[in-house]
């Protein structure tokens, strides 16, 4: 699953790499706080876990092998905050040391593999493990969750695939990077995630919390530890804005049915331009003032739309936080 | 005296067909891992080798502009460039620098056959040419510098000092912690004689032996920072200086972005 160079425009690894941002600031600063010292060294070790758990085959039923990211399983032992940063550092030796995945992509892949899939993997077995209370049931909860991880990374990463050659096409029309649309890029990644790599993630994730549980009692306690916790406000909040603001970003053309009014002109209908601007719109009342469209004069349109993703972060995230500031004092 | 019957018997014992590829795949991938970190004597004299920040800013700038090229001539001046710098290393090095890159784009083509043959688009057939040329640059970077330099570049990108030290701690552990899954692994062939029927046991027995070891490794390796003075921060001092051969590589990057704008603006 690790994207390599020329598939993704650099606009959309920008965007990536910016969505990115805000989840490794946030992952370093729980890890500071909530790691003591002595754990510290911890984290290196447990990156260089995670790089080795990539390299190792996976035996399946039917004599086959596959490769797991093992991203649910270290979230698992290390909470997801953790899992991100080791997750990350992984695929950054992956890359520049071992060209494995592109360089530029590196923000992509990142987003999919060391956020996507260790965040939806852990939430996924925090859920199950409310529904399943029993002890033996643990380490079917983590493969299913590892599963679920792998499969929310695969589609991520075909979304990302399919949308450039709607969105990044020379003058011809032609696909300057993955040629491949939605319609094929989803089926082709799903079919092998939802089989062979899924499995390989679920019996990764599994077996080894199933050996751990009977090798090592202690790490499963902490295996509990993490994952009784609450599903925050926050939490839910930062994984909205993050996964919603940047698709603004990546859309370049006018969403249907939000156009300006210089647009409406070059509308077609039936092939035939429109060719006027409706009366009502020519002088409508305009937010313009604000936001321009989300563009700033003299500044390029992707420096705009990230100031733009930010203050409409941080509003969304003010608006929470009154929210739950209300909700607290009922 | 006459032997018993059951020794008369001739015994021939003939394994079950198993396929334990999960054992020797796994092998080879962490052997092609360990093997990278051989010692490997760059190909440029140390007084004509820019620094790792300048390279580094290069590559990224080289990827970048490789990435969104369309025209094929700019793609032959990137192989020319970067040919000729393989061109200065010896055999097994130019054998050991093509493998990845001859690898990706072959597995390249074959993800984009269907477009090629169905599809009426030229720049399909650039994106093969694109994932060489990218790979190979990354692979000649990797292999210009030792990895401690080439954190230090990362760490001049103001990358916080946390990320820098697990990188490093990383870097070190993979060696270490791969070395023992490869006596893992050898101990798992040895033992596994005839049909293995519980695979994923003897896999999860690596891998979570593997896991509780890093543990034990990563308390070791906290006792013996505290033991020289590790106060929580890690303070990165292998800041690097510049060089004269920067500005080489400055002209070098001018001289692609003008062939570049003249391609993709001119032509």
């Amino acid at each position: 699953m690790h994207i390599p160079e020329n598939y993704l425009s650099p606009s959309t690894c920008a965007v990536l790499t910016a969505a990115m941002a805000p989840v490794w600031y946030m992952s370093l600063q729980k890890v500071k706080k909530e790691l003591p010292p002595e754990k510290l060294s911890f984290l290196g070790v447990a990156a260089a876990f995670s790089f080795l758990a990539m390299m190792f085959n996976i035996p399946l039923p039917g004599g086959t092998t596959g490769h797991a990211v093992g991203g649910t399983l270290i979230a698992l032992l290390f909470g997801p905050y953790a899992a991100c940063l080791a997750v990350s550092v992984a695929l950054i030796v992956q890359a520049v040391f071992f060209g494995d995945g592109g360089i530029l992509a590196i923000g992509a892949n990142c987003f999919n593999m060391a956020f996507l899939l260790p965040f939806a993997g852990y939430y996924a077995f925090s859920l199950l493990k409310k529904c399943f209370t029993s002890d033996a049931m643990l380490p079917v909860c983590a493969a299913v969750a590892g599963f679920i991880g792998i499969n929310a990374a695969a589609l991520a990463a075909a979304i990302e695939f399919g949308i450039q050659p709607l969105l990044f096409t020379n003058e011809l029309g032609q696909a300057l990077y993955c040629p491949y649309p939605l319609s094929i890029s989803i089926p082709a990644m799903m079919a092998g995630h939802l089989t062979i790599f899924g499995m390989a993630e679920a019996v990764f994730t599994g077996a080894m919390l199933a050996y751990l549980t009977k090798a090592a009692p202690a790490f499963s306690s902490s295996t509990t530890r993490y994952a009784d916790k609450k599903i925050g406000a926050s939490i839910a909040a930062l994984l909205a804005l993050i996964i919603l603001c940047p698709l603004g970003l990546i859309a370049e053309g006018t969403a249907w049915g939000e156009w300006g009014a210089e647009e409406m002109a070059a509308l077609t209908e039936s092939g035939v331009p429109l060719g006027y601007t409706p009366e009502g719109m020519l002088d409508g009342f305009s937010l313009d003032v604000w936001f321009p469209d989300y563009a700033i004069s003299g500044m390029p349109d992707a420096f705009a739309y990230i100031l733009s993703a930010i203050i409409g972060t941080a509003m969304l995230i003010i608006a929470f936080k009154l929210w739950s500031s209300f909700a607290a004092a009922k | 005296m006459q032997l018993p019957d059951w020794l008369k018997n001739e015994e021939q014992y003939i394994p079950g067909k198993d396929r334990d590829y999960f054992i020797s795949r796994s092998f080879l991938r962490i052997t092609a891992v360990l093997a990278k970190y051989g010692y490997q004597p760059a190909f440029l004299q140390e007084k004509f080798c820019p620094s790792p920040m300048a390279a580094l800013l290069f590559l990224l700038g080289l990827i970048l502009l490789a990435v969104t090229s369309s025209q094929p001539y700019f793609l032959y001046t990137l192989a020319a460039l970067l040919l000729s710098l393989l061109a200065l290393q010896d055999g097994v090095m130019i054998r050991q620098l093509l493998l990845p890159p001859v690898l990706a784009a072959a597995f390249s083509l074959l993800i984009l056959l269907p477009a090629i043959l169905f599809t009426a688009n030229p720049l399909t057939l650039l994106l093969p040419c694109k994932t060489f040329l990218t790979v190979l640059a990354s692979g000649l970077f990797a292999s210009l510098y030792s990895w401690n330099r080439i954190t230090a570049a990362i760490s001049w990108f103001h990358v916080p000092q946390l990320l820098i030290f697990i990188l490093d701690t990383a870097l070190r552990y993979i060696f270490l912690l791969g070395n023992l899954s490869r006596d893992f692994l050898t101990a798992l062939r040895l033992r596994s004689i005839g049909c293995n029927h519980q695979k994923s046991r003897a896999m999860a027995g690596i891998t979570g032996n593997l896991f509780l070891k890093s543990q034990e490794m990563s308390q070791e390796m906290y006792h013996a920072m505290q033991c020289r003075g590790f106060t929580g921060t890690y303070p990165h001092s292998h800041q690097l200086p510049w060089k004269g051969a920067d500005i080489v590589l400055l002209l070098l990057f001018a001289l692609l972005l003008f062939i570049y704008l003249r391609l993709e603006l001119l032509l």
